[in-house]
């Protein structure tokens, strides 16, 4: 009997895989000031609480940079991000971008376009995203991510970013 | 000193389980194949994507199934009018495979609700059912659990075969059923043949098989091959005079699974004609020229063979062919001749569809019979051989199996999870954007039976499906005439552009109408 409860208790014990974290970054985002580099606005929805924003004055946001050792480049690299993001704009532009860079020399360049992580206009919109990064090569070296906020082309957009998590993961080859 | 050990082992496997009561026995025989399959499905993570809607490779004909199921939903459960969510005019009923795989998690909609957890579920129970009667089919002959389950997940243990086990394609459920008719088809034969309810049961499971991928007839026509041969007294013995003992009955009983088959493919072929849907395939895909024949090989070689099976699988096949030429006196003359006349109508199989080998990987999921059947003869001639020689044998093979599923079963998850990796989901479909909106529309009024012209369509009807909407899809091969004949018919009120750039340069002219919501990136418009 005690057999077969000790067989029932492991039919639900998982033993799948997690990919390691190698780095991650949580953004908060201060009152505004002239020294600042990037804009924040109060939130209207909760007083006290400040968000990133990004029009056609501001394009950049936040930046997350981080050197890889020789040990990460031989996994299977992917960065993970969630935020939350508010945008006026049907057509928006708003972006996260990754760099990946070899010595200031960037090798790749990849904007991800987050309209379609906005389900409704004027609102707040939680999302999760993922990208594999491609086998630091040879011909096309890096060894420093950078992930970055981006708003492009839009014009009359005002885009907001709350909450912003950055991870960079690995997985055995 | 072998023979001495042999003997000696001999005793001890007899002793250990004359020790363990029957019922004890055949628990842990059960339990342990449950608890192996969930710790393998929990490595590759098959559990993830139980609620994930249909994304990834082949999304086009997972949500024409899943079209169907969720129709019969949210319509009138008549289950001889499957329908799928586009058409021009009707309610879009279409020719199809026996709709059973999307008929029970319709039925599980109306209890508990859509989710399309049930339709991944179901798949995933059918697989899982018949990996179940293969194991104890095998158990039953080798009276070995460890290299039962050995053998049964090496002919599993496939990138292919795990992607679609909690997928939406009938190939999966058609060769559960197929794995379950073969148990109750050898245990018929096995038994004294005075109650036929083993022979009803390989009937219905085999017929079932075959109604939902056609391909599976080839289970049946296996066992006339074998009545057949029974005829020309191939299975005479000294111990046994026939392997069939009542041949009239096996034979009805095989006519009226043909039969059921051909009653479906032409109420299907009627339906088709009738309302004019062209969704799924329903005739053979022939290649009748070298050039295309080349072609067809080289993408399956270069692209599909490590998604059939690992190299380590293959090895396994080479060396399992191998032995069984050495150890022929060893082979059973019964598993044999199933596995060969199984072996040439598989192969039929790929002649009559060689073409959809190209670009569907799926297609060979119901031809792994074959696999499945020479592993049954493998283990059989093992038990002989170590029974007469070598009873640590089995546990021998154990041990190689070990290292050659190491090796496959990392490599069938690396391919699996690469499969739901959100590049590869995005290169393949670009849909989830209409993953929740069918809420929206309904807050907006726009019912469901309301129809859309939907675009950039990159399949048949997923984002109507995905969004649950009636109507018509437009793609960039859609001409402008054609577009124009669409926007003026009367039965179609809204529109769905995912692209309104594209649909300015390719339709100049056409979107005069006003916008009433947007959706991560859709606009949706309002026509009439």
């Amino acid at each position: 009997m005690r057999c077969a409860l000790l067989i029932l208790s492991l039919l639900f014990f998982s033993c799948a895989q997690d990919p390691e974290v190698i780095a991650s970054e949580h953004f908060y985002f201060s009152r505004p000031s002239d020294t600042a580099d990037v804009r924040t606005a109060e939130d209207s929805s909760a007083k006290g609480h400040y968000i990133l924003r990004l029009d056609s004055l501001h394009k950049f946001g936040f930046s997350f940079t981080h050197p890889l050792q020789e040990k990460d480049l031989e996994k299977r690299l992917i960065v993970t991000y969630k935020a939350k993001i508010r945008t006026n704009h049907i057509y928006s532009a708003g972006s996260m971008v990754i760099v990946l860079s070899h010595h200031d020399k960037v090798t790749h360049w990849r904007p991800n376009n987050l309209n379609r992580h906005i389900a409704d206009l004027g609102r707040w919109n939680w999302f999760y995203d993922s990208l594999s990064l491609p086998k630091s090569t040879k011909e096309e070296p890096y060894n420093t991510i950078t992930v970055q906020g981006l708003l492009g082309d839009a014009v009359n957009e005002s885009f907001d970013f709350d909450s912003v998590s950055v991870y960079v993961k690995g997985l055995e080859p | 000193m072998i023979t001495k050990f042999h003997n000696q082992f001999l005793l001890f496997e007899k002793a250990v389980k004359g020790g363990i009561p029957l019922y004890l026995r055949r628990a842990f025989v059960l339990f342990f194949f449950l608890f192996s399959i969930h710790l393998f499905y929990t490595y590759i993570g098959t559990y993830n994507q139980l609620s994930t809607r249909p994304s990834s490779i082949h999304v086009w004909a997972q949500c024409a199934r899943a079209s169907v199921a969720l129709n019969y939903y949210d319509g009138d459960m008549n289950f001889f009018k499957p329908k799928i969510h586009r058409s021009i005019d009707g309610e879009g009923v279409t020719g199809l495979e026996f709709p059973f795989v999307n008929y029970v998690p319709a039925v599980c909609y109306k209890l508990f609700g859509f989710n399309e957890a049930y339709y991944r579920g179901f798949v995933l129970l059918c697989m899982a059912l018949g990996l179940l009667f293969f194991y104890l089919m095998l158990n039953r002959v080798t009276e070995n659990p460890l290299l039962s389950f050995a053998l049964t997940l090496s002919a599993y243990c496939s990138p292919v075969f795990l992607y679609y086990s909690n997928n939406f394609m009938p190939d999966i459920p058609s060769i559960g059923f197929t794995l379950i008719a073969w148990y109750f088809l050898f245990g018929y034969v096995r038994s004294s043949q005075e109650s036929h309810r083993k022979l009803y049961l390989f009937l219905v499971f085999a017929t079932l098989a075959a109604l939902i991928k056609a391909t599976s007839l080839v289970t049946i026509l296996t066992v006339f091959g074998m009545v057949v041969l029974d005829y020309l007294k191939f299975y005479k013995t000294p111990s046994q005079q026939q392997l069939f003992l009542k041949k009239p009955r096996v034979i009805i009983c095989l006519l009226i699974g043909i039969a059921s088959l051909f009653a479906w493919y032409f109420w299907a072929h009627l339906l088709e004609q009738q309302y004019k849907s062209a969704a799924f395939a329903m005739s053979t895909v022939r290649v009748t020229d070298w050039a295309t024949a080349r072609e067809v090989w080289e993408i399956i070689y270069n692209n599909h063979r490590f998604e059939y099976y690992p190299y380590e699988t293959y090895v396994f096949f080479t060396v399992v062919i191998a032995l069984m030429v050495i150890g022929w006196k060893f082979v059973s003359r019964v598993y044999f001749s199933a596995f060969f006349i199984a072996t040439i109508g598989n192969m039929f199989a790929v002649y009559f569809f060689f073409y959809q080998f190209k670009d569907h990987d799926y297609y060979i999921i119901p031809l792994t019979s074959s696999v499945f059947l020479m592993y049954l003869v493998f283990a059989d001639a093992i038990k002989h051989v170590s029974i007469k020689y070598l009873s640590v044998l089995p546990y021998l093979f154990v041990a190689v199996l070990f290292f050659n599923l190491k090796e496959g079963v990392k490599w069938t998850r690396k391919d699996y999870q690469n499969r739901y990796n959100p590049d590869n989901v995005r290169y393949f479909d670009n849909t989830d954007v209409y993953n929740d909106l069918e809420p929206k529309l309904r807050k907006l009024g726009i019912g469901r039976n309301d129809k859309v012209l939907s675009g950039f369509e990159t399949g048949w009807c997923n984002s109507l499906y995905k969004m649950n909407q009636m109507g018509f899809v437009f793609t960039t091969a859609t001409a402008k005439e054609e577009m124009a004949h669409l926007l003026s018919l009367p039965q179609f009120k809204y529109m769905v552009v995912s692209d309104t750039v594209k649909y300015n340069h390719m339709f100049p002219g056409m979107l005069n109408y006003p916008v009433i919501a947007s959706h991560r990136g859709l606009l949706i418009y309002k026509l009439r």
